[in-house]
């Protein structure tokens, strides 16, 4: 295992990005902070900006309006990095695929920048947070 | 004053610019006004004290129905406005120079359905996206995604 | 003295939704935002015309995962008017049961982000590990830790057994116990009153101006809850308060949530101690032709549904209108004038929620360079804090 790999798998730095969700999946990664779950004892940290991230948590379905900021957020972030699809919306668009205004699901977009984006689906609505950190540790492990 | 108060009070001071009224029940009042009584109405509710809590646009076939909802919080009643914008114009008054509350309502309307609100402060693209065409309204029957 | 324009978002950290907001400042005062949102748009309205009345609760209970019960509940309320029905008491009751449990899980998550915005983490932490037993209570009756799914055309989809209700009352102490701490202590602290008061103070005409409603328009004098105004579900068999405060301010509205919290612990002690065993749905072979309004008390004010029936399975129109849609804009009121490390706080004040309202963002395009990104903002009213903190020698 090189390093950077090794460095990479100690302590992965998180960073969040909604593209149409009803909220419900991101407050469930913010619980993830809290006392009862508490990955940051991981060495998980949520930081501010794409370009320090090595995990990139994706909720939503990706709505026409939100599809250019994805890609620019992808584009920023430091590869390598693995991309959790959280929620049935991120995973598949759930029950708004049908939608007038639904550009995703966001893997698509992904793959249409980076064919071989490490991309890993936490289903749920909203997937407890015990789901998420295994889907993060799961992701990690394939990297 | 009670509810049925108010709606005889209403039916009273806007007789001869109400088209029709109807009660479905105690808490409900819907008032038909034809487009050239709407602000004229709308205005009317507002200083009785209604609070607009949203309107509602319906597309039908020779006309976009505009519903305006006002809730009088202190005698549980919600009178409705009922009018219409005519199709292929689909024009009417803008109840927003009147109050900001009515802003965003009416934009939404007119981003989703086409609907244009004459005097409106700002009536611009709220809800969809960036790269929406133009022209396009998803909420009317024929709209094909 | 030059305008220049600060953006926050589309991606900002702690505000879970990407919202476009861009403020307008002269100095270190705000002098013009406007809102652009669409991020989040996904055409509920339109997505209802397709489904069958039944499934419509599940549609609408993902328009906001927060609200996740106000907005099934106002539905199954406008087709209660629609049929003209009136549900049997114990689906009553247990619709209640959980609006309220959404309630005060609502209110701590915004005490919790409010800490945080300005720099009282141990806030965040506190209020949301507080939350817990609610979302426990929710997953042990309904199988979810949010998003019940249990609102339905005529009543409600499973009961809540009795032999659950020593376990609920349990975590509700618990609940209540962490709720009264963080009251106290908001009551108690000097620099939190410091911080708090008289910031973005909004008048109670200008509440009426914008048409507000919820804590927002509480929090400014006026007395307006739809579950007093328009009794729905038990709301006029239990006991409780309607809080108000005049002030219009960030700490009015702080303490209208934290006392509506203690209250809805109240209503639903009162509906455990109360509830009889009955039916919990009506039968409903169909729905007529017709048009039907409903209304409940989210946590954020009052949400609003119109349906349209023409006879059919699936609703015609389908208004849906979520309380922040009327809230957000009021912002304009009361962040104009204000100092940019206030205006985050303030905004948070009306308790946006984005996926409500689709997104928030303020722009105006004119002359002007961009000074912070996204977490600027927060860093600056947290910074306030600590200044005011010095100020007071601790």
């Amino acid at each position: 295992m090189s390093l950077k790999t090794w460095a990479f798998k100690k302590s992965p730095w998180v960073y969040h990005v909604n593209v149409g969700a009803c909220n419900n999946c991101d407050i469930e990664i913010l619980d993830c902070l809290t006392p009862r779950f508490d990955i940051e004892r991981f060495g998980m940290l949520l930081v501010p900006s794409p370009r320090h991230a090595d995990v990139l948590l994706v909720t939503g379905i990706a709505t026409r309006q939100a599809v250019p900021r994805l890609r620019e957020v992808y584009e920023q972030t430091a590869k390598p990095c693995a991309v959790l699809c959280i929620g049935h919306c991120a995973c598949s668009m759930g029950i708004f695929a049908p939608s007038y205004h639904a550009a995703g699901p966001p893997d698509k977009i992904i793959r249409e920048i980076d064919p071989n984006a490490i991309i890993a689906y936490v289903p749920g609505c909203p997937p407890k947070p015990e789901a998420i950190i295994l889907g993060a540790v799961k992701a990690l492990s394939v990297v | 004053m009670q509810r049925d108060e108010l709606v005889e009070k209403i039916t009273k001071d806007l007789d001869g610019k109400l088209e029709n009224v109807e009660r479905p029940s105690g808490k409900r009042a819907y008032l038909y006004v034809h487009p050239k009584r709407s602000l004229e109405v709308n205005r009317y509710l507002y200083e009785l004290g209604g609070r607009l809590a949203t309107a509602t646009g319906v597309d039908s076939r020779d006309y976009i129905e505009v519903l305006y909802h006002y809730c009088f919080d202190s005698m549980n009643i919600v009178v409705t406005v009922k009018t219409r914008a005519f199709k292929p114009e689909v024009e009417i008054d803008s109840v927003a120079q009147v109050f900001p509350g009515a802003e965003w309502i009416e934009r939404e309307i007119h981003d989703l359905l086409g609907v244009k609100f004459k005097d409106h402060p700002r009536l611009e693209r709220l809800i969809l996206s960036d790269d929406w065409e133009e022209g396009v309204y998803p909420y009317r029957r024929d709209y094909k995604k | 003295m030059k305008r220049t324009m600060i953006p926050v978002g589309p991606f900002h950290p702690i505000l879970e939704e990407p919202e476009f907001y861009q403020l307008y400042v002269e100095g270190e005062k705000v002098v013009d935002a406007d809102v652009r949102i669409s991020y989040n748009h996904r055409g509920i309205e339109k997505l209802s015309e397709g489904l069958t009345f039944d499934q419509v609760p599940f549609l609408v209970a993902r328009i906001c995962g927060i609200c996740c019960a106000c907005h099934p509940f106002a539905y199954v309320n406008a087709m209660d008017d629609l049929l003209g029905v009136d549900p049997p008491e114990r689906a009553k009751y247990i619709r209640t049961l959980f609006g309220e449990f959404e309630r005060i899980h609502s209110h701590l998550l915004w005490a919790g982000l409010a800490g945080h915005f300005i720099g009282y983490n141990t806030v965040f932490m506190w209020a949301w590990r507080y939350r817990e037993p609610i979302l426990d209570i929710c997953e042990a009756t309904s199988g979810n830790r949010n998003h019940y799914d249990v609102y339905k055309v005529g009543g409600v989809r499973f009961d809540v057994p009795e032999e659950l209700f020593p376990a609920i009352r349990a975590k509700l102490d618990e609940c209540e116990a962490g709720t009264k701490m963080l009251y106290h202590a908001v009551l108690d602290d000097p620099i939190l009153h410091l911080r708090l008061k008289n910031i973005g103070v909004l008048s109670k005409d200008d509440a009426i101006a914008y048409s507000t409603h919820g804590p927002t328009a509480r929090g400014s004098g006026l007395p307006i809850d739809v579950r007093a105004d328009e009794p729905y579900a038990v709301y006029d068999l239990v006991d409780w308060n309607v809080c108000v405060h005049d002030e219009g301010d960030v700490m009015a509205k702080t303490l209208v949530r934290l006392e509506e919290t203690l209250e809805s612990i109240k209503i639903i002690r009162q509906c455990l101690d109360n509830m009889r065993p009955g039916p919990i749905q009506l039968e409903i072979d169909e729905i007529p032709e017709g048009e039907g309004i409903g209304r409940a008390e989210a946590p954020r004010g009052e949400t609003f549904h119109y349906v349209r029936s023409g006879g059919g399975n699936h609703p015609v129109r389908h208004k849906v209108r979520a309380p922040s849609y009327v809230n957000v804009p009021s912002f304009k009121a009361n962040v104009i004038g204000a100092e940019l490390a206030d205006a985050m706080l303030i905004t948070a004040a009306n308790d946006p929620c984005y996926s409500c309202t689709e997104r928030v963002a303020a722009v105006d395009w004119k002359t002007g360079e961009t000074i912070a990104q996204g977490r600027g903002l927060i860093d600056l009213c947290q910074e306030k804090t600590k200044r005011i903190k010095r100020a007071l020698g601790k």
